[in-house]
């Protein structure tokens, strides 16, 4: 039966040692019998345990009404949490945050968990989740797909890909303007410099075919090896929807199609990413209801099961 | 773990070397309760400070900034109170039940943890945005009480109108269909009849109640603020420049009243409705909120400020 949505009355500020640091979280209670499943959520840039529109708040107090514990915390650097704020690169992702909140978890005697995380915590999560034996499923809201460093985001575009850019109207007209011409030249600077390093590298390089995205490809595989499902929120108009559905993304396409129903999508009109409109919010409420139930809580199959079936 | 909770209600962090300690917790007596966060030197305070957060999503952009002034200060021996109101944050509560007067009792709710928890006598108000027009009304009930206005709303109607704004540029970045049959941008004036109609609308993902709206609709921050003079800091966050005409009259009418008002900036560069900043040179997302150091310039202005006003010792 489900409970009431829950309130502070059901909420604990909690904090977690993360080496010499620590996480501020907060953890929510099921209102209805505990079905022994905690999800823990993790933010992305311009955001903290809050979440944009408070989405966190809400989801967990939702999901406490069936039977779900939940923690919501703050990255290091961020909201109540001590430490240097993150950099946000997607080469320096938080790794040591998951262990901890896991290893905390398990403290308070709950060894099975759902990660979710937005964004960069999403990739996060992905990167930390190969790791963890008690994961019962992944919830990937919005997550980058390109391996990209931060200005690089044309320069990283496949070959081809970045000449047709290079050739639209927008671009041609920009080049009247001096400092988008100053822009465009660092994007081919920037362009020549992968290609050449890329050229020293040819295995990996084939093994690409100029769509990197091997740190987001590598965990999703075992994820899926493992049998453990996933659920991916993406918006229409988002820049990693773009990423996900490219077609050089040929070794993510294979696995995708190796998943079957253990990855899911769901997509929201125009733009996921910040948030910016209640019916996403909605539908990722409504999204993630429908998907919890049947991974790993009580009386359903747990990652182990479905790793049997399949 | 179970439904009860085993864990307890509040929790402490003790920071040795900056001499302060903060306990994060749910207070207040009603029905609904509050998240918050009091920042306590280890030494007794020589003042307390209660810090009236924004709203929406400038709620979220400020908050580390907030946690670093709070930390900074108590630091520096002053007790800070932070808080969210009742539906923002972690707090209970839903947002489109907010009205003017929810938030300011909100506040003094927080001022009575922070009096509770510290014993300080004297206390100052601080605000940033929207969360100024709070603090201006809640300081003008305590005399002479000082108050910090961070980039402040100085007209509440104007700070809806920009939201507003904002709702329709994000309107026309959605695809085709997701604004009115003939392609033209809703008025205010429609916003705010469908706002009275339906009791709430969203703007960029954020709820804004009619309670909201009506309640705090022709505030100004001089109105608030009333005319008992006391000590004002005004830092502005934005990108430099000359102070608007807006601030440049409140401050001519503070001085005509006899308020000690200083007027600094701070620089930085704030989209303030919009989640992220987009730096189009470097062509990435800058996520926000950057979290401040102790020789940033807010901390620095802001505790130079209010040591000099809540402890008599040297201002800017």
């Amino acid at each position: 039966m489900r409970g009431p949505t829950a309130t502070t009355r059901d909420e604990t500020r909690v904090l977690i040692p993360c080496g010499e640091h620590q996480l501020s979280a907060v953890s929510t209670r099921p209102t209805t019998a505990p079905n022994g499943v905690a999800v823990v959520f993790l933010h992305g840039g311009a955001a903290n345990s809050i979440g944009r529109s408070r989405l966190y708040v809400h989801l967990a107090r939702q999901l406490a009404g069936m039977g779900y514990h939940s923690l919501r915390v703050d990255l290091l650097g961020v909201g109540e949490s001590t430490g240097p704020e993150p950099s946000w690169r997607l080469a320096e992702l938080a790794t040591h945050e998951p262990l901890a909140v896991v290893d905390w978890l398990r403290g308070q005697g709950l060894s099975k968990y759902v990660l979710a995380g937005s964004c960069w915590g999403a990739r996060s999560a992905l990167a930390s989740a190969p790791a963890f034996d008690g994961l019962q499923g992944m919830v990937l809201f919005e997550p980058p797909v390109r391996d990209i460093e931060k200005g690089q985001v044309t320069a990283s575009l496949p070959g081809s890909q970045f000449v047709r850019r290079a050739f639209t109207k927008r671009v041609l007209a920009g080049l009247r303007d001096p400092d988008r011409r100053k822009r465009y030249q660092r994007h081919v600077v920037v362009k020549a410099r992968r290609l050449l390093h890329r050229s020293r590298r040819p295995d990996q390089a084939r093994a690409d075919r100029g769509f990197e995205a091997r740190s987001f490809i590598g965990p999703l595989t075992v994820l899926v090896e493992r049998g453990v499902p996933t659920l991916l929120f993406y918006g229409e108009q988002d820049r990693a929807y773009e990423e996900f559905t490219n077609p050089a993304a040929e070794r993510l396409t294979e696995l995708l199609e190796r998943a079957g129903d253990l990855v899911e999508i769901i997509l929201t009109p125009g733009k996921f990413h910040g948030l910016g409109q209640a019916e996403v919010q909605r539908i990722t409420t409504e999204g993630l209801e429908a998907w919890l139930p049947g991974r790993g809580g009580v009386g359903s199959p747990t990652a182990e099961s479905a790793r049997q079936s399949s | 773990m179970n439904t009860e909770s085993t864990l307890p209600n509040s929790v402490e962090r003790v920071d040795e070397q900056r001499r302060f300690r903060e306990v994060i917790e749910f207070f207040g007596e009603g029905r609904e309760r509050l998240a918050g966060c009091t920042h306590i030197p280890l030494d007794p305070p020589v003042a307390g400070l209660v810090v009236c957060p924004p709203l929406f999503n400038e709620y979220l952009k400020n908050y580390r900034r907030e946690v670093d002034l709070s930390r900074a200060l108590a630091a520096r021996g002053v007790a800070v109170q932070r808080f969210s109101y009742r539906g923002a944050g972690n707090s209970d509560g839903a947002p489109e039940d907010m009205t003017f007067e929810s938030l300011c009792a909100d506040a003094q709710t927080a001022t009575r943890r922070l009096t509770e928890a510290t014993g300080v006598a004297r206390v100052a108000f601080a605000g940033t945005r929207f969360g100024a027009l709070v603090a201006a009304t809640v300081a003008a009930r305590c005399e002479g009480a000082a108050v910090v206005f961070l980039e402040p709303v100085l007209a509440a109607d104007r700070f809806f109108a920009e939201g507003l704004r904002a709702k329709n540029s994000a309107q026309m970045m959605q695809p085709p269909g997701g604004g009115s049959a003939d392609g033209a941008l809703p008025s205010q004036q429609h916003f705010v009849e469908f706002m009275k109609s339906t009791g709430a609308i969203d703007v960029v993902g954020y709820t804004l109640g009619y309670g909201l709206y009506g309640s705090s609709s022709g505030r100004t921050l001089v109105d608030e603020l009333g005319s008992s003079p006391r000590p004002v800091l005004v830092v502005r966050l934005g990108a430099g420049g000359p102070p608007g005409r807006d601030l440049e009259n409140a401050e001519a009418t503070w001085r005509r009243d006899g308020f000690d008002v200083h007027v600094e900036s701070a620089g930085g560069r704030e989209l303030w409705w919009f989640a992220i900043s987009y730096d189009t040179r470097r062509e990435e997302v800058t996520p926000l909120p950057r979290g401040l150091a102790d020789d940033d310039p807010v901390v620095s202005l802001v505790s130079a400020w209010l040591s000099h006003n809540l402890t008599g010792g040297d201002g800017p």
